[in-house]
C-alpha cells in the first residue's frame, strides 16, 4: 500500500514536471524572439548580429525618417480611423436591430455577416478587386474601407450584441417612465450602457485593420499602401534593424492597446471569460 | 460558424428573450432602416464572392479586356488538379495548416489550463495578457521576430558558428512557415480553450483523486473528455486562419514554400513566374474557400452531435 502510494506521488511528480516545461518554453517561444526584437532595435550596428555591440537609437530615427513608412502609417491611422467610424456607424444599429428586433431571416442575416471570419483574406480580397473593377470603381481608399469594413465587421457586431444582451432593460424603461422620449433614452441610457462593446468593437476594428494583408494587398496602388504593406516591401528587399525598430514601435503599439482594453473593460471581458 | 463564438464573446444568442415590447421604439428606428447599411454592405460581399465564383468558369484569352473571354469552361479547375506543381501548393498549404494547428492546440492547452485553474487573479490576469498581448501582436513584428531567430544569420545560427557547427537553413522551409504559423495558433488556442476549462468542475478530478487515480489517469479520464468541445472550437479556429495564411509563407517561405493565397496573388496580381490570370486565381480562390468552409462545416457537425450525445 505504502509502495503505491509512492509510486504514484513520483508519477505525478514527472508528469507535472513536464508538463510544467512545456508551459515554460511555450511562453519562450511566444516571447523571446519579441524581446530579441526590442534589443536589436537598439543596437549600433549597421548589420542584424548578436549580441549587440552597442546602444544607439540610430534605428528609430532612420524609421521616423524613412519616407514610405511614415507615409504608409499616415495612410493606415486615416484608413483605420474610417473603417472604424463607419463600422460602429453600422454596427451599432445593426446589433440594437438583431438583439432586439424580430425579424425573418435573423438566424441567416447572422451567420453572413460573420462569415468574413472564416473566408481566407485573400479570397475576399482578390474577390472584391474585380468586383470593383467591373462596377467601375478606381480610387484606392473608398475600395480599401469597404474591404476594412468587410473584415472589421464581425468583430463589431458580436462585441455590440454580447453587451445588448447583458444590459437591464428596466434602466431604458425606468427612463421612459419617468418622461424620456425614445431618442433621449437611447442618448442617455442604452448609448452608455453600451460603451464598453463600443470599445472593444473598436480596438478589435483596429487591430484587425491596421495589420491586413491578405485583403489589403489586393485593393492598394503605387500611392494609396499602407503601413503593414509597406513593411513587406521594405523587408523583402532589405534586412537591417530599421525593421527591428518599425517591430519595436508596433509592440509598443500593442501594449498600448492592451492598456485600452484593461482600462476599457478589463481583459477577461474582452475575450468573453468571467 | 458556431465554432467562432467561443472566445470572441460571451454565449451570444441571438434570440434573447429581452425582446422590446414597446412599439414606440420601433417607430422611431424602424428595423428595416437599421438594418440597411448592413444588408448593403453584405450585398456586395457577396455579389463579390458570387462574381469570383462565375469568373472561375470563364475562358482565360489574352488580348481580350482582361484577358477574359465570357465562355464556359472547366479548364480552371481541371487544369489546378493535374498539375503536379499545383497539387504540391495545395498539399503544403494542408500539412503547413494541419501541422500548425494540432502542434499549436497541443502547446496551447496546459498553458490554458494552469491559466483557468490558478488560484489568484493577479497571476491570471498576467498569463492571460501575456497569451492576449502575442495573439493581437502585428503580424509584421511576428514574423520579423522569427527571422531574427531562425534566419541564416539569426540568433541560433550565430550560436551553432560560435560552437563550430554548420549552419541550417530554416527559412524558406515548410518548417519555418509552421514555427511562423504556430506562433499565431498558441494563443489563439490558449484564448479559445481557457473558457471550456474553466467550465470543468474541478471536483470531479479530485474525485477521481481521492479513489487512487493519479494524475495522469485523472487527465486522460476526466479532464481530457470534458474539454473535448474547447479543443474541436480551437481546431477548427486555428485551422480556418491556418489554410488562409499569407504574409507568414510569403515571409517565411520566400517564393520557395509557397501556400494556396500566395498562388492566388500571383494570379491576380503577377509574381512568382506566372501570368496574370484571372479566372485560373479565381478557381484556386474558389478551392481554398470550399477547403476552408468545408472543414469548419464539418468540425461544427463533429462538435454538435457530441454535444448532443454527452
Amino acid at each position: 500500500m505504502k509502495k503505491g502510494f509512492g509510486s504514484k506521488r513520483l508519477l505525478d511528480q514527472i508528469s507535472e514536471g513536464s508538463v510544467a516545461l512545456t508551459r515554460v518554453s511555450t511562453y519562450a517561444f511566444l516571447w523571446l524572439p519579441l524581446i530579441m526584437v526590442v534589443i536589436t532595435s537598439f543596437d549600433s550596428r549597421d548589420f542584424l548580429y548578436f549580441p549587440p555591440a552597442g546602444f544607439s537609437l540610430k534605428w528609430y530615427v532612420s524609421f521616423l525618417n524613412y519616407p514610405t513608412f511614415m507615409e504608409g502609417f499616415r495612410n493606415s491611422i486615416i484608413l483605420t480611423s474610417c473603417t472604424i467610424s463607419v463600422g460602429l456607424a453600422i454596427g451599432i444599429p445593426s446589433s440594437l436591430a438583431i438583439v432586439r428586433h424580430q425579424f425573418r431571416g435573423k438566424e441567416l442575416l447572422n451567420t453572413l455577416i460573420l462569415s468574413p471570419l472564416i473566408i481566407p483574406g485573400v479570397v475576399i480580397g482578390s474577390s472584391l478587386l474585380y468586383f470593383f473593377v467591373s462596377i467601375g470603381l478606381i480610387q484606392s481608399f473608398p475600395k480599401l474601407v469597404i474591404a476594412h469594413v468587410i473584415i472589421t465587421f464581425p468583430y463589431v457586431l458580436r462585441t455590440c450584441s454580447a453587451c445588448l444582451i447583458g444590459m437591464d432593460r428596466s434602466i431604458e424603461e425606468a427612463a421612459m417612465n419617468l418622461g424620456a422620449n425614445e431618442y433621449q433614452t437611447f442618448m442617455k441610457i442604452t448609448l452608455p450602457l453600451m460603451k464598453p462593446g463600443v470599445i472593444a468593437g473598436a480596438v478589435f476594428a483596429f487591430i484587425v485593420s491596421f495589420d491586413d494583408v491578405a485583403t489589403t494587398a489586393f485593393l492598394t496602388d503605387a500611392y494609396t499602401y499602407t503601413f503593414p504593406i509597406a513593411l513587406v516591401g521594405y523587408m523583402r528587399q532589405f534586412f537591417d534593424p530599421l525593421i527591428a525598430a518599425a517591430s519595436a514601435f508596433l509592440i509598443l503599439l500593442t501594449v498600448v492597446m492592451l492598456l485600452v482594453i484593461e482600462k476599457a473593460m478589463g481583459i477577461h471581458k474582452f475575450i468573453g471569460l468571467r | 460558424m458556431k465554432a467562432k463564438e467561443t472566445f470572441l464573446s460571451p454565449v451570444v444568442s441571438v434570440n434573447s428573450p429581452m425582446m422590446l415590447n414597446s412599439k414606440k421604439l420601433k417607430r422611431f428606428l424602424p428595423t428595416t432602416l437599421m438594418l440597411l447599411p448592413i444588408v448593403l454592405l453584405i450585398t456586395v460581399f457577396f455579389a463579390a464572392l458570387f462574381s469570383t465564383l462565375i469568373m472561375s468558369f470563364w475562358t482565360f484569352s489574352p488580348g481580350k479586356p482582361m484577358s477574359i473571354e465570357r465562355t464556359f469552361t472547366l479548364y480552371n479547375y481541371i487544369d489546378f488538379l493535374t498539375t503536379p506543381a499545383y497539387i504540391k501548393v495545395l498539399s503544403d498549404t494542408m500539412y503547413i495548416s494541419i501541422a500548425s494547428t494540432i502542434l499549436g492546440v497541443l502547446a496551447a492547452y496546459p498553458i490554458a489550463y494552469s491559466i483557468a485553474r490558478s488560484e489568484s487573479f493577479r497571476t491570471r490576469k498576467i498569463l492571460l495578457a501575456l497569451i492576449l498581448m502575442v495573439f493581437l501582436m502585428s503580424t509584421v513584428a511576428r514574423l520579423y521576430a522569427i527571422i531574427e531567430i531562425l534566419g541564416n544569420y539569426g540568433v541560433i545560427n550565430i550560436i551553432l558558428q560560435q560552437l563550430g557547427f554548420p549552419p541550417i537553413h530554416f527559412i524558406n522551409t515548410p518548417f519555418a512557415v509552421i514555427i511562423g504559423g504556430l506562433h499565431w495558433t498558441v494563443p489563439l488556442a490558449v484564448l479559445s480553450l481557457i473558457g471550456p476549462i474553466q467550465l470543468i468542475d474541478p471536483s470531479l478530478g479530485d474525485a477521481a483523486q481521492i479513489l487512487g487515480a493519479n494524475k495522469f489517469q485523472t487527465f486522460m479520464k476526466i479532464t481530457l473528455p470534458l474539454s473535448i468541445p474547447g479543443i474541436t472550437a480551437a481546431i477548427a479556429l486555428c485551422f480556418a486562419g491556418g489554410v488562409a495564411m499569407f504574409v507568414t509563407p510569403m515571409m517565411l517561405g520566400g517564393g520557395l514554400v509557397d501556400m494556396m493565397s500566395n498562388r492566388i496573388y500571383y494570379r491576380f496580381q503577377g509574381g512568382g513566374g506566372g501570368a496574370v490570370n484571372y479566372p485560373a486565381g479565381s478557381a484556386m480562390a474558389a478551392i481554398l474557400l470550399l477547403i476552408s468552409i468545408a472543414i469548419s462545416y464539418l468540425i461544427n457537425r463533429v462538435l454538435t452531435r457530441r454535444l448532443r450525445v454527452s
